[in-house]
């Protein structure tokens, strides 16, 4: 859809939406309607229709807009009640991800016991007919491999108390614990067949290792800015990198650079207001001592308005 | 139905058909959730395609019908993930949904045939009277 015509619905929506009062559920009847109003619009546009004409002419075919608002605004009034709210932020059962998160952990628990069995009964040297001494390496690698897949999946998934994290890191968390336990798993498996012990530590050792250090980094690596909350704050009180954004609170106390440099620019003025007043004082008369008094306030104030409430230099 | 009546112009006749499809509104949005999970523009869509252009339901009718649905428990509505184009407000039939749905065809197909019978008793006395 082009941008005159996303432009006119907004527009559109904004007056019809002007009187309405700002609640959520208005906001999400307003969501709503933009959504359908983009899939109408982009439609018309296909079938050749000019952008503008094209939001104009979608926005028309919705109806009695006016009267079906106000029966909205009236219904809508009593949205606040508990039950609306966890209406609101409830989040859906995906029966997909249960069936999932049920049955590799299962899988991963059974791997990990036949894997343990089977290095226990084979022999040092295989014979003839025996099972495969790679086949409890490959369990472990099983075990290893749900564990991390259940991981990354579950990160990935909003629930009622958790906002999902983005797929990447996901991925790094599943796969770096995943790499965890394949080490721990190794070094259990040290006494058996078919590695001899030395290198089943040494790749235990590895694991293990490369294991944490995903772990590390990717936790220490963790912020707030994937989190809808954060993001609409960033919204609200910035446009994006490279234009102007906007802060809370006082400056002094986000920036104690500012606040010292702002203790000594007062510093100074005031020496230099007393000794200039004392001098005038001195060789000119008491009554224009005052004079430098004066003068050092207004400077003063004009020097807060400039550093408190100022753009910081850097971010115009 | 399509027969011209003297007196009666196709606007009027038009005006009875929309009058009675807007009458099923509820039921009419219930059977398009049945077959799946919809957005607004779809269940738009696919009554407009059903109609065939001649008759419509005005989208405003169906906001307040989805409402009302969402209120009764008939229907439940869930976001969309999409990331452009903005979040698409899906609606999706409940158990509750789907037994008026089936209460609702029942009692249709007993006033349809009342009506077919009044009708046909009707044109019978005509034709005969």
């Amino acid at each position: 859809m082009t941008m005159t015509a996303n432009l006119t619905i907004h527009r559109l929506l904004d007056e019809a939406f002007a009187g309405a009062p700002s609640t959520h559920a208005m906001q999400d009847l307003k969501e709503e309607l933009r959504a359908n109003l983009v899939a109408r619009v982009e439609e018309l546009e296909n079938a050749g229709v000019g952008a503008a004409e094209a939001a104009r002419r979608a926005f028309a075919e919705v109806g009695d807009f006016q009267s079906f608002l106000d029966e909205a605004v009236g219904d809508l009034a009593g949205e606040a009640s508990p039950a609306d709210e966890w209406a609101r932020h409830r989040v859906r059962y995906r029966p997909a991800f249960v069936i999932r998160a049920t049955v590799f952990p299962i899988v991963g628990a059974l791997a990990l016991v036949a894997s343990m069995a089977l290095a226990a009964v084979a022999p040092e040297v295989p014979g003839r007919g025996d099972v495969s001494p790679l086949l409890h390496v490959l369990l472990m690698g099983v075990f290893a491999f749900c564990i991390g897949f259940v991981t990354a999946d579950s990160l990935q998934q909003e629930t009622a108390s958790n906002y999902p994290m983005s797929r990447g890191r996901a991925n790094g968390m599943g796969i770096g614990l995943g790499v965890l336990l394949a080490g721990v798993g190794a070094i259990a498996l040290c006494w058996a067949a078919p590695f001899p012990l030395w290198l089943w530590l040494v790749l235990g050792g590895v694991g293990v290792v490369v294991g944490i250090a995903i772990l590390a980094g990717l936790g220490a690596g963790m912020t707030n800015r994937r989190k809808p909350w954060a993001r609409e704050l960033e919204q609200t009180w910035g446009a994006g990198d490279g234009t102007a954004k906007r802060h809370t609170g006082n400056r002094f106390e986000r920036d104690p650079a500012a606040a010292a440099r702002f203790g000594i620019y007062t510093a100074v003025l005031w020496i230099l207001a007393v000794t200039v007043g004392v001098l005038l004082g001195i060789f000119v008369g008491w009554w224009w001592s005052a004079l430098p008094v004066v003068g050092a306030i207004a400077t003063m104030l004009l020097l807060v308005t400039q550093m408190l409430f100022k753009p910081e230099r850097g971010e115009r | 139905m399509c027969d011209t009546v003297p007196g009666v112009s196709e606007t009027t006749s038009d005006t009875f058909a929309s009058d009675l499809l807007r009458g099923h509104t509820d039921t009419i949005v219930l059977a398009t959730l049945r077959r799946g999970d919809r957005y607004g523009f779809e269940i738009y869509k696919t009554i407009r395609e059903a109609a065939g252009g001649d008759h419509e339901i005005k989208e405003a009718t169906l906001y307040a019908t989805y409402r009302r649905l969402e209120k009764d428990g008939l229907v439940e509505a869930y976001w969309g993930d999409e990331t452009q184009g903005g979040r698409r407000k899906y609606y999706r039939i409940t158990d509750a949904g789907r037994a008026v749905f089936r209460r609702n065809v029942g009692a249709w197909r007993t006033t349809r045939d009342i009506i077919d019978t009044l009708l046909d008793t009707q044109d019978r006395t005509t034709e005969h009277g």
